[in-house]
C-alpha cells in the first residue's frame, strides 16, 4: 500500500505539488489525470526519489521511502516507465530487462527477465540492441523491464504516448494482465479510454493538489470536472 | 627476435594498461584526463619497493597497483559526484598535482654503497631489477603480455557477468540506472578503484622495463592518448582500446610511413572518428552484430 501524506515539492519557488495526500491500496489500479503542468510527473518523480521533497512523507507497505536514495526506493518495490521512452539503447533487450532488484540471484533475475520478455512478446528479440527496436517494441520493453522487477508499485507515465490506437489498447491490456494483485499501478494517461479500461479509480490533479478522487466513470460523467480537463469548449 | 621489435611490443603492452584504465572509466560514463597519475604512482611505488626495500618484483607490482587503486579511491570520493567536464577537469588537476609532487619528491638512500632513489625532477633512475636478475628484454616483454592477458581475461569475465552490465548501464544513463535499483556511486567507485589498479600495474611494469621513471613519463599527453585509444579502437569490447594502441604505436609511431607526422595523423584520426563513429571502430553496435553473426553461424553449423 502506498501512502502519500502532505507531499509538497517546490521548483524555484513554484509549488509543483501542494500538500498532496493519496492512498493506493495493494493491487489497486489508479489513473492520474490532469492538465499539463498539474504535477502528475512530479508526483511520480517524488515517489521514485528524483524530486526533492519540501514537506510530507511517502510510505510503501508501511516503510517510509521519502528520504531514501532512488536505488533504495526501487529496491523497496517501486518501478517506473517514462513518458519519453527511456532505455539503455546500447544494450540488448535482455540486458535492459534484467532486473537489479526483486530477484534473489542472478539466475532468478535472468529467468524473470526472459519470462517478462515473453510476456510482452519480445522473446525472439532478446539479443537485439534496444536502439534497434521499433518504437512500439521499445514501449513494450519498458514494460518488460518493470515486470521483471516484480514491483509492489508501478508508476506508468503515459505508456501509450506516441502509439497508434490499436497499439495503445495492447499496451493497456498488457499492463492489466502482466501485473498481479500484489502490484499497484498508478497510470498517467491523456487517453481517457485507456484510463477507463485499466483503472476503476482516478485522481484529478490540478495545480499540484488532488481536485478529485473518485471512480473513473463518475469523473468522466461529471461535467464540471470534464470541463477542467478538456477545457470549457466541450461544456454546453 | 629483433630488439627494436621487442621494444615496440613492450611499449604497446605497457601503454595498453593505461588505455584499459581509461576504458573502464569511459564505460562507467566518466571521462578522466588523469589516469596517467595512477600509472605514475604505480611506477614510483613498485620501483621504490624493488630498489629501496629489495622486494621481489611480484610483490612490488602488486603494491604499485594497490597504491594506485587507493589513490584512485580517495580521488573518487572527492570527484565521483561530478560529471562531464567537471569530472574531467578535476581528474586533470589531480594528475598535474601528482606530477608536480613527483618533481618535488626526493627519497634517497644508500643501497649497496650507491645512493639511489627518486630524486625530484631528475626522476628515479637505476631500477635495475630485471637486469640484476638476468631477465632478458624478451622475457620481460612476455611478463608484460602475461599480465595484460590476465587483466583482459578479468575484464572479459566482468563484461559477461552482472558487473559489466551495471557498468554500461551506469555509463549510458545514470539516472535510469539509479531508478532501476542500481547504486550508481558504488558502481562508479568500483570502476575507479579497478581502473586505478590497472594503470598502477602498467606503471610498475614501465618503471622496471625502462629502468627509470621521471615526472615527465606521466604527463598529460599520456592521459590524453589513453582516452583517445578507447575512442579510436571502440568501447564495445576491451579489445577496442588495444586496437587503438596498436594503431597509434604499432602503425604510426613505430613504422617509417608517418614519421614526423604521427601527431597530425593521430589527431586527425581522432577527430574524424569522433564525428563518424563516436564510440570507436569496435563500438557496441559492431560488437552486437558480430556476436549475433557468430551465434547464427554456430546454430547453422550445429
Amino acid at each position: 500500500m502506498l501512502e502519500v501524506d502532505g507531499l509538497t515539492v517546490r521548483f524555484d519557488g513554484v509549488e509543483a505539488l501542494r500538500e498532496l495526500s493519496i492512498t493506493v491500496p495493494t493491487g489497486a489500479r489508479v489513473g492520474v489525470l490532469g492538465p499539463n503542468g498539474s504535477g502528475k510527473t512530479t508526483l511520480f518523480n517524488a515517489i521514485s526519489g528524483l524530486a526533492g521533497i519540501a514537506a510530507g512523507t511517502i510510505r510503501l507497505d508501511g516503510m517510509t521511502i521519502s528520504k531514501l536514495a532512488p536505488h533504495r526506493i526501487a529496491a523497496a518495490g517501486v518501478a517506473r516507465t517514462f513518458q519519453s521512452v527511456r532505455l539503455f539503447q546500447r544494450l540488448s533487450a535482455l540486458d535492459n530487462a534484467l532486473p537489479s532488484v526483486g530477484a534473489a540471484s542472478s539466475h532468478e533475475a535472468r529467468e524473470n527477465a526472459l519470462a517478462a520478455l515473453d510476456t510482452v512478446g519480445l522473446g525472439e528479440r532478446r539479443d537485439t540492441l534496444a536502439g534497434d527496436l521499433s518504437f512500439y517494441e521499445q514501449r513494450q520493453l519498458e514494460i518488460a523491464r518493470a515486470i521483471a522487477q516484480r514491483p509492489r508499485l508501478l508508476l506508468a507515465d503515459e505508456p501509450t504516448a506516441g502509439l497508434s490506437p490499436a497499439e495503445s489498447d495492447h499496451v493497456i491490456a498488457l499492463l492489466g494482465r502482466a501485473f498481479g494483485a500484489e502490484t499497484a499501478i498508478l497510470l498517467i494517461e491523456h487517453k481517457i479510454a485507456a484510463v477507463e479500461a485499466l483503472c476503476p479509480r482516478a485522481l484529478l490533479l490540478i495545480e499540484g493538489h488532488v481536485a478529485a478522487d473518485m471512480p473513473t466513470r463518475e469523473m468522466m460523467s461529471d461535467r464540471d470536472l470534464a470541463s477542467v480537463y478538456f477545457g470549457s469548449r466541450l461544456t454546453p | 627476435m629483433d630488439t627494436y621489435v621487442i621494444t615496440v611490443l613492450s611499449n604497446i603492452g605497457m601503454i595498453s594498461f593505461v588505455a584499459l584504465s581509461a576504458y573502464i572509466l569511459l564505460l562507467s560514463g566518466q571521462i578522466s584526463f588523469g589516469q596517467q597519475a595512477y600509472f605514475g604512482i604505480g611506477a614510483y611505488t613498485a620501483g621504490i619497493a624493488t630498489v629501496m626495500w629489495q622486494w621481489p618484483i611480484a610483490g612490488a607490482l602488486v603494491l604499485g597497483a594497490l597504491a594506485a587503486s587507493v589513490a584512485a579511491g580517495l580521488v573518487g570520493l572527492a570527484t565521483l559526484r561530478l560529471s562531464g567536464i567537471y569530472f574531467a577537469m578535476a581528474t586533470l588537476a589531480f594528475a598535474e598535482i601528482m606530477r608536480i609532487a613527483a618533481e618535488l619528491f626526493v627519497y634517497r638512500r644508500e643501497i649497496g654503497g650507491v645512493e639511489t632513489g627518486p630524486d625530484g625532477i631528475d626522476g628515479f633512475r637505476d631500477i635495475r631489477y630485471f637486469f640484476a636478475n638476468d631477465i632478458s628484454p624478451f622475457q620481460s616483454c612476455l611478463i608484460v603480455y602475461a599480465l595484460l592477458a590476465a587483466v583482459l581475461a578479468a575484464l572479459f569475465i566482468v563484461e559477461r557477468t552482472r558487473g559489466g552490465r551495471l557498468l554500461r548501464q551506469v555509463g549510458e544513463d545514470p539516472l535510469l540506472a539509479e531508478v532501476q535499483g542500481i547504486d550508481v556511486m558504488r558502481v562508479r567507485m568500483a570502476a575507479a578503484l579497478s581502473a586505478g589498479a590497472v594503470a598502477g600495474l602498467g606503471g610498475g611494469l614501465y618503471a622496471h622495463l625502462m629502468t627509470y621513471v621521471e615526472p615527465r613519463s606521466f604527463d598529460i599527453m599520456l592521459g590524453v592518448h589513453a582516452l583517445a585509444y578507447g575512442l579510436i579502437g571502440g568501447l564495445g569490447t576491451a579489445l577496442g582500446p588495444l586496437l587503438g594502441v596498436l594503431i597509434d604505436i604499432g602503425l604510426l609511431e613505430s613504422t617509417r610511413i608517418f614519421r614526423g607526422y604521427r601527431m597530425i595523423v593521430f589527431g586527425g584520426l581522432v577527430a574524424v572518428l569522433l564525428i563518424v563513429r563516436p564510440r570507436g571502430l569496435l563500438d557496441e553496435v559492431a560488437i552486437s552484430r558480430i556476436r549475433q553473426a557468430l551465434r547464427r553461424r554456430r546454430h547453422a553449423g550445429g
